[in-house]
């Protein structure tokens, strides 16, 4: 990459915005720490990120997360939103997501990992611009782009977030495999609890209904997990 | 049964039922007062007038008392033309002693004259013949024999010796017999007389042996005796050994002899009493020739006897009789029908007492009752504000009631919307406290993560691995408690649909098999039940009580499931072998942060109390219990789940 990509935090904890700060320095990314909203939209005015990380509660501004980045999105359509935030209640996520974030993370999830979501957003970012190796498998009606993280079903996209697509994309690789809850886990780069994969899945599966009434490739395995299923 | 509120202020509402009670009692020993006072008052009469009448017999001749002919004092001098209706008497003829109704006789008295009617039944064509009778205690004779040829008037046909003229008669012919009206000096007979009649091959007569029945008449000095000393507002007469009055009633009552009216007190206490006479409804009939009377009765048999009887035409007598001279002395007087009533202002307070003991008995009752339908609503109220494990669950409505109950009610509901908030606030706090947790738990992660990625020599990274470690555990908890509100949250949000259990268990007792291999898994399963719910959070409880036994039960034995319907419900358990639950309420299992320990990891007891919020969610309840069944035991953990309406 030529020019060192730019990642604003917005935080209001200092000790921890200082340690994402910290661990995304070290994989080459320039970091703007901002700890309100005022300051994070004078900074973005100043130095526009490419990449944005913002914590929903900004100290006494309850929910200053989620106006932020309503702004930011009427600003910029493609600019990747990314939620840190220790709110995980199942409400906050789907607001979150509606607002457009490209994903929500609960900040159990481990600087590792952040870095993975990170690059992967970086990833994505880059495939939707164009260019780059076309990496893709279809599953029956399902087409997985590995470099836009895109999903399309019936050659319809289905819009999924990060999380969402790393759980579809774990279940399609391999047809019929049952995936445990932990293995989704894992290869979402989260950690999880069963309630919340529960309503992940049940999400994604209300996506791809709403494009295919018919829609049944995701099949609960009671205590197991889930599987995708090979037609 | 229970001795409840209402119950109790029934006992005390019949206490009052004594002031009725003992005033019966009371009202009831006056009146036995006062009617023996009475009674002791007439009695004091009698037993004055005795000695002032002369020692006279009060006896008739002796004899048989159906041979005895009663001359009964006429109050006008009859024709004599055969017939006794114009005697002016209410009596009927007397059957003959033998004969019976073929001969029957009266005989009537007045002014020293015998009247003497008989009717006799014989075949028309055949002529009677009238012996008449008359003697003394020492014998007796025919005094004359009448044998009619013609009706009209007739002459005896044989008369003893100068008594011819003296004896006049009339004889009638009848579709039956004959009637004959005699008449004769009363000086005649002394005091026997008899009367025998033959026709034909009839023979009837008053008498059965040579003597002739006692003549009884009134007895002039008697009568005389009771006239001089008549007593004012009393009737006096005598009567023989046979009954019979032998003088005229003497006095006359005071004769307030109207009917007595009968209100509801009085009719109370008559009733109280045993009735106003004594002797029921029996009427005593002083100017019978024989009256009737079991106080006559008793005095002829030596006994002085007070009773109160009815009078002829209503009201009531008191009746004293005493022997007297062979016969008895009677005297009768006019009762008050209840003495005690007489006083208007005692009848008053006993009617005040009748209506109102009743009134207050039910008022206290419906008072009662009122009490206590009111403290069993607050009973219900409150058992049912709190459910089994001591949650609120519904704070009972407000009361206007400004009493002490009301008071109670208010407190109450007071104290359950304060107990309420508290639980409120003890269950939020566990979310809020693992929420607040996260970004300083997330500070120290980042940091340790940073540091690993610096050079760190081995005893730095043995101790950022150690602290990694306790960030790890630290999390698993912060799940847990998260992992609970969220489950509570989704079992109140998801959507329901019929879940069928028996595929639903198979399937995961083959997980269950495939997860953990350390246990054997056995699935007995007799019924197929449906459910209304959601999949996952049932498979979730189910997931929570199987990691639980897991967790107890020991390597290598076997973990049943068993499936089943029971009341409309569907009954799954999970039964392991291992350790007895803790002492204590095994209810108490199933809330949170309750954990029996055991082995193994982080372990804060949310499973169960996930299990119990998924399954009640459902309308259903959980239970834990030991088992044991011959050398083995261990924890069998039951949901119950209600069926889907089929």
């Amino acid at each position: 990459m030529a020019d060192a990509q730019h990642v604003a935090i917005v935080e209001d904890d200092a000790a921890l915005g200082a340690n994402y700060r910290e661990a995304l320095a070290r994989q080459g990314y320039g970091v703007s720490l901002y700890v309100d909203r005022a300051s994070a939209r004078d900074g973005m005015a100043h130095t526009p990120p490419d990449l944005v990380i913002i914590d929903v509660n900004l100290g006494t501004d309850i929910e200053g997360g989620f106006e932020l980045c309503r702004e930011l999105r009427a600003q910029s359509a493609v600019l990747p939103i990314m939620f840190l935030t220790a709110r995980d209640s199942e409400f906050d996520a789907v607001s979150g997501l509606r607002l457009g974030a490209d994903d929500y993370l609960s900040k159990d999830v481990s600087l590792e990992h952040l870095m993975a979501r990170v690059a992967a957003l970086f990833r994505r970012q880059a495939a939707l611009a164009g260019g780059g190796a076309e990496r893709r498998f279809t599953r029956g009606a399902l087409a997985v782009d590995e470099d836009r993280f895109t999903v399309t079903w019936q050659e319809q996209p289905v819009e999924l977030t990060l999380t969402e697509y790393w759980l579809v994309h774990a279940l399609a690789r391999h047809p019929g495999h049952v995936k445990s809850r932990q293995q989704l886990m894992d290869a979402a780069n989260t950690v999880l609890d069963d309630n919340t994969i529960t309503s992940h899945v049940k999400r994604i599966r209300r996506k791809f209904l709403g494009i295919d009434a018919a829609f049944d490739a995701i099949e609960t395995v009671y205590g197991m997990g889930y599987r995708w299923r090979a037609h | 049964m229970r001795f409840g509120l209402r119950r109790q202020l029934l006992a005390i509402g019949l206490v009052t039922l004594a002031l009725p009670i003992a005033s019966a009692l009371y009202l009831r020993e006056t009146e036995q007062a006062l009617r023996s006072a009475q009674a002791g008052f007439l009695n004091d009469l009698a037993r004055g007038l005795a000695p002032l009448v002369p020692e006279v017999d009060a006896l008739s001749p002796p004899g048989r008392a159906d041979e005895a002919l009663y001359a009964h004092p006429l109050s006008v001098t009859p024709t004599l033309d055969g017939f006794s209706t114009d005697w002016r008497l209410r009596v009927a003829p007397v059957p003959a002693a033998v004969g019976g109704d073929q001969l029957r006789v009266l005989v009537g008295e007045r002014d020293g004259t015998l009247w003497l009617a008989a009717e006799a039944r014989h075949t028309v064509s055949d002529a009677p013949r009238f012996d008449v009778a008359c003697g003394d205690n020492l014998g007796g004779l025919v005094l004359t024999t009448i044998a009619p040829v013609a009706p009209g008037a007739v002459l005896p046909a044989t008369t003893a010796t100068g008594f011819a003229g003296r004896i006049r008669g009339d004889w009638q012919p009848t579709a039956d017999g004959s009637r004959l009206e005699l008449r004769l000096p009363s000086g005649l007979c002394h005091n026997r007389l008899g009367l025998s009649v033959r026709a034909g091959g009839l023979g009837a007569r008053t008498y059965r042996d040579s003597i002739p029945g006692a003549l009884i008449r009134i007895d002039a000095g008697l009568r005389d005796a009771l006239a001089t000393n008549a007593l004012p507002g009393i009737e006096t007469f005598a009567i023989d050994q046979f009954g019979h009055r032998i003088t005229p009633v003497i006095g006359t009552r005071s004769g307030g002899t109207e009917a007595p009216r009968k209100g509801f007190a009085q009719r109370l206490i008559a009733s109280l009493m045993g009735g106003d006479a004594d002797a029921g409804s029996a009427v005593f009939e002083a100017q019978a020739h024989r009256p009737v009377a079991r106080a006559l009765d008793g005095a002829l048999a030596g006994n002085t006897v007070a009773a109160r009887y009815s009078a002829p035409g209503g009201g009531l007598l008191l009746v004293d009789a005493r022997p007297f001279g062979g016969g008895a002395l009677v005297l009768v007087q006019d009762a008050e029908a209840i003495l005690t009533l007489a006083n208007p202002s005692l009848q008053r307070l006993t009617t005040a007492i009748i209506v109102t003991t009743p009134a207050v008995v039910l008022l206290l009752l419906a008072y009662a009752s009122w009490l206590s339908w009111r403290v069993r609503r607050l009973a219900r109220h409150a058992s049912r504000a709190v459910d089994a494990r001591g949650q609120i669950q519904d704070v009972p409505p407000d009361t206007a009631a400004g009493d002490e109950i009301g008071d109670l009610a208010r407190d109450m509901r007071q104290m359950l919307r304060r107990t309420a908030e508290q639980q409120r606030w003890l269950a939020s706090m566990a979310d809020t406290l693992s929420h607040e947790l996260r970004t300083p738990l997330a500070i120290v992660q980042s940091s340790l993560d940073n540091l690993e990625q610096g050079a760190l020599d081995a005893d730095q990274r043995r101790l950022t691995g150690r602290a990694a470690d306790g960030v790890l555990r630290l999390r698993a908890i912060l799940n847990a408690v998260s992992n609970a509100s969220r489950a509570e949250q989704a079992a109140r949000t998801a959507e329901t649909a019929p879940v069928a259990l028996a595929p639903l268990i198979a399937q995961l007792r083959d997980a269950y098999a495939a997860t953990f291999p350390s246990h054997a898994f056995e699935l007995r399963s007799d019924a197929a039940p449906t459910v209304v719910g959601t999949a996952e959070l049932i498979v979730q409880a189910l997931d929570k009580l199987i990691e639980n036994a897991v967790r107890f039960a020991p390597e290598g034995t076997t973990i049943d499931l068993w499936l089943e319907t029971q009341d409309a419900q569907a009954v799954v358990q999970v039964r392991n072998l291992g350790p007895a639950l803790p002492q204590g309420d095994p209810a108490r299992l199933f809330d949170s942060f309750v954990s029996t320990g055991g082995t193994g990891s982080t372990h804060l007891g949310f499973g169960l109390y996930i299990a119990r919020l998924i399954v009640e969610a459902h309308g259903g309840s959980a239970a834990a219990a030991d088992w044991r069944e011959d050398a083995e035991s261990g924890v069998v953990v039951t949901l119950r789940l209600p069926l889907a309406a089929s």
